[in-house]
């Protein structure tokens, strides 16, 4: 599942500012799971732009829809009286923005939302990332468990000294990533593959350990 | 097939969902009348009394007498026997029905319909037909031969059980709804039968079971034998009455049971109760036997009268022979004895109790057939007698019962009288659909949070024998709203409304602490009627608006909130109210300035509720949600704090103000709301207006 965030309400007042005629268009699978992209969303940050431009003493007219995918051209096909509207706030992933953009091509398609990681749902609001869409996929030797995308360091060969109890350094509350590619490795008894080194990937940047913490929100 | 319910949940709940279910609360499905059991319980947990009366009115039509001396058929099916307890839903009838004892009674209903009906018999029947005929436009005129309306619970069920007042202004209610009553006329003596169907398009006859019978014994014309209900009606009327000092009551059922009791206060020392039945098959209520033997009554089971012993003409003893059977195989009553085991008690007085007949007198020569036993010829299905505009319901037909069974007949009796008005014909009265809801399930059982119940207080045994004061006692009002809020809303939880916007993000499923919602085979989420708890964590999480709340569901919350457009606008949660302890609040919900909004729980409150406050204009929101450690639903309290930060936040961000919203749980001291509301209200003061305020 796509995992992603709202906008800060200063950002995407500033997006809108020029604006007077605004159409809130929601996405009703991944990012409505993480509550940033269903109708509830698309209801709720209607309300709070009306609010604001209430009182700045502008008028602003907000229209409300959610598809069920914007990551589709076929759904996009349910959009209904875009004309009537100067611009498209999307709150999808951005997958689904650039689907909207493509769909609507004469009128700007903003984003409403930060679109953050594939995540797995752990419990309600809490999601875990488990997959940097690397595109080497190495899960066959590894457990079933990322090292990408679950070792902080994206070690390839792990862990790496900081791990401490099953920790990892760079955040104590998360496991480390290798400790647990070694325990389901051993426990499969396929400890000999753990033993094999895999080859160098290469990353273009830097990744952290990444989650999305919503249980104390909504 | 979609069946609409013939009840409306009123007002706050939702009427779609109404037609849609038919499921009912337990309550209500036990409720011989279908009382909407747990909407008056409900307004009673929210302080709202007068609602809360005219609820129970609608098929209760004499709550504060019911309410004394029902059975209630609803605490026995009451879902929260599987917790700790039921509600005490008949003590919180009681509470409502006499702190609404002042309010003023109806406008009588304009009489719209042309149609005039007559009603022979002024009892719970003849009453409850009354009613329900005026409310609908007819002219309804009663008949009843004593000085005042009632029927048996007027004349004969006991003083100490129901004071009389409570009969006499539930009477009143009735009649200012714009019903006549002509008391003190006998049917056959002051008015003709013949006369009264020929001067009304409809007549029902519910002129009850008036008469007792007695065993024709050898001795039972002795002087000092009596029958129930003269008896009693002696009891309740003369304040001379009185009795010797030792009496033998001849029967098993609530009867038998009131007449012991009775003269037992009358001044009896040695009172014996004999009836038939072994002491697992009495018919009179456990709460009867049990009171009553704390009361000094002996209780003698399964021994039938062989002969009652009279010297000089006047009583002197009765002897009993041993009863082995009462009931055949097939449940018929056959009983069988043992002449050679008897008992014999010395008596001043021997009463029979042994049960009813109708006084047909009134009838006598008239058109209206009887049976070989001299009971009114009648179809059960319409309610009419041979006579075409002639009906009749109640006990004269149906035999002895219940009031409210009586009660229930006669609002059948009123659709079939309705319907040949309207069409002239007669036509059987549709059976009423009420399917109750499941039981709890083992497992949620444990996750619901428990609350000791509350029983009415009673007089000590030995002082309330010595008077005809009333037995029971009363709650006070924050024991009868803490007992309100017992009730647990059972079928008023989640259901998927729009399948078509589930995300199947699982949300309830997670969230839920009763584990109600299950994945279905289209791989939407959906609820499990009997776990719900009713508490709109779900509803309130869901991103896609899927779920639907039976009741304060999301359009009748943003119409209250709509209602108000200044000053501030209270979310309270209606099991914190109770703790508020402020009569003068509790009745009137709206206090100057506060829009107050009654949630069944604060879990159901979302961001956008509280926005749509303050974008209508007022000042502030406060959210007043339960006490921490009396949260029904553990995990709300969290979550509603959680909101109001987040709107807060919102707020601060669009330049309303952060302060403009508050949260707290009330504590369970008298004013303590009063006093956090005057400091809020102090601080808007000094923010000024809301930028929005449309003043």
């Amino acid at each position: 599942m796509i995992v992603a965030e709202t906008k800060s309400l200063e950002e995407i007042r500033t997006m809108l500012n020029s604006y007077d005629r605004v159409l809130i268009v929601g996405c009703g699978t991944c990012v409505a799971v993480c509550h940033t992209g269903g109708e509830r969303a698309v209801n709720l940050l209607g309300t709070t732009l009306r609010l604001a431009r209430k009182v700045e003493g502008r008028d602003i007219e907000i229209g409300e829809q959610t598809v069920i995918r914007q990551c589709d051209f076929e759904y996009l096909d349910q959009v209904q009286n875009v004309d009537k509207y100067q611009v498209i706030l999307s709150l999808a992933c951005g997958v689904g923005i650039q689907g909207m953009a493509r769909k609507f091509p004469n009128i700007p398609v903003l984003p409403g939302v930060n679109t953050t990681f594939m995540g797995f749902n752990e419990e309600y609001g809490y999601y875990t990332e488990m997959c940097k869409g690397c595109g080497e996929c190495i899960l066959d030797v590894t457990g079933g468990i990322c090292p990408i995308a679950r070792c902080a360091k994206s070690l390839l060969n792990g862990p790496c000294g900081g791990t401490n109890n099953g920790k990892c350094e760079i955040d104590l509350t998360r496991d480390c990533g290798w400790i647990l590619i070694y325990d389901k490795m051993n426990n499969m008894g396929q400890r000999d593959k753990f033993m094999k080194i895999n080859g160098p990937k290469n990353h273009r940047k830097a990744n952290n350990l990444r989650y999305m913490d919503l249980r104390n929100w909504i | 097939m979609k069946t609409k319910s013939k009840f409306t949940l009123r007002g706050e709940a939702c009427e779609k969902w109404a037609c849609e279910e038919p499921i009912k609360p337990p309550c209500t499905s036990a409720c011989p009348v279908n009382a909407d059991v747990q909407m008056f319980v409900t307004l009673a947990a929210q302080g709202r009394f007068q609602e809360s009366l005219e609820v129970m009115r609608e098929r209760c039509t004499l709550p504060g007498s019911l309410s004394r001396i029902c059975h209630h058929p609803c605490e026995i099916e009451c879902r929260r026997n599987d917790v700790e307890g039921a509600v005490n839903i008949r003590a919180i009838k009681r509470f409502v029905a006499d702190v609404c004892r002042d309010v003023p009674r109806y406008d009588p209903v304009s009489k719209t319909r042309g149609k005039r009906v007559a009603i022979i018999g002024g009892g719970p029947a003849g009453l409850t037909a009354a009613f329900d005929l005026a409310k609908d436009g007819y002219d309804v005129t009663i008949y009843e031969k004593n000085n005042e309306c009632g029927g048996a619970i007027y004349t004969s069920v006991p003083k100490y059980r129901l004071p009389k007042d409570i009969v006499v202004e539930d009477v009143a209610a009735i009649e200012s709804r714009g019903v006549t009553i002509k008391r003190n006329t006998m049917v056959g003596h002051d008015v003709q039968f013949d006369d009264i169907v020929k001067g009304y398009d409809a007549v029902l006859i519910a002129i009850g079971l008036s008469l007792s019978r007695r065993i024709p014994i050898p001795g039972h014309d002795a002087d000092g034998v009596l029958l129930a209900l003269p008896f009693l009606q002696e009891a309740n009327f003369n304040n001379n009455a009185t009795v010797g000092k030792r009496v033998v009551v001849i029967g098993g059922g609530n009867v038998a049971f009131d007449v012991a009791r009775s003269a037992k206060r009358l001044g009896a020392e040695e009172i014996n109760l004999c009836c038939l039945e072994c002491l697992e098959e009495i018919p009179a209520f456990s709460w009867e036997l049990a009171e009553a033997a704390e009361e000094g009554i002996r209780i003698n089971p399964s021994w039938g009268p062989k002969e009652i012993v009279a010297k000089g003409g006047k009583v002197a003893g009765i002897v009993f022979k041993r009863c082995t059977q009462v009931f055949d195989a097939d449940r018929m009553f056959k009983p069988l004895y043992n002449e050679c085991e008897l008992l014999e008690l010395e008596a001043d007085n021997v009463i029979f109790a042994i049960g009813q007949s109708a006084d047909m007198t009134g009838f006598t020569g008239t058109s209206l057939e009887v049976d070989e036993r001299g009971r009114i010829r009648w179809n059960p299905a319409t309610f009419q007698t041979n006579l075409t505009n002639v009906f009749a319901c109640g006990e004269v037909v149906i035999g002895p019962g219940s009031s409210v069974a009586a009660m229930r007949n006669a609002h059948d009796a009123v659709i079939a009288i309705k319907t040949y008005l309207t069409t002239g014909k007669a036509e059987p009265v549709p059976t009423l659909r009420s399917t109750s809801i499941g039981r709890i399930p083992q497992v949620t059982i444990s996750m619901i949070p428990q609350l000791p119940k509350n029983s009415l207080p009673v007089l000590d045994p030995a002082i309330r024998v010595k008077s005809f004061a009333e037995v029971e006692g009363g709650f006070d009002i924050a024991t009868a709203m803490y007992e309100a809020g017992r009730c647990m809303n059972c079928s008023r939880g989640a259901k998927l409304g729009r399948m078509e916007n589930c995300a199947a993000c699982l949300s309830c499923l997670r969230i839920c602490p009763y584990g109600a919602p299950y994945i279905t085979a289209e791989c939407v989420a959906d609820f499990l009627r009997e776990n719900c708890g009713a508490c709109g964590l779900c509803a309130s999480v869901c991103p896609g608006l899927a779920i639907d709340i039976a009741f304060n569901h999301d359009t009748r919350i943003d119409e209250q909130i709509d209602a108000g457009v200044s000053g501030v606008t209270v979310f309270g949660c209606q099991y914190a109210m109770p703790t508020v302890k402020n009569p003068s609040f509790l009745v009137t919900p709206s206090m100057a300035g506060i829009n107050m909004i009654n949630l069944m729980c604060t879990s159901r409150l979302d961001l956008r509720h509280l926005l749509r406050a303050i974008t209508n204009g007022v000042d502030g929101v406060a959210v007043l949600a339960c006490q921490e450690e009396k949260y029904r639903h553990r995990q709300g309290v969290n979550l509603v704090r959680a909101r109001t930060n987040e709107v807060k936040k919102i707020l601060e961000t669009t330049g309303v103000g952060a302060d403009r919203i508050v949260c707290f749980g009330v504590p369970a001291s008298t004013g303590e709301f009063s006093r956090l509301m005057a400091e809020f209200k102090a601080r808007l003061d000094k923010l000024g207006p809301n930028p929005l305020s449309k003043r």
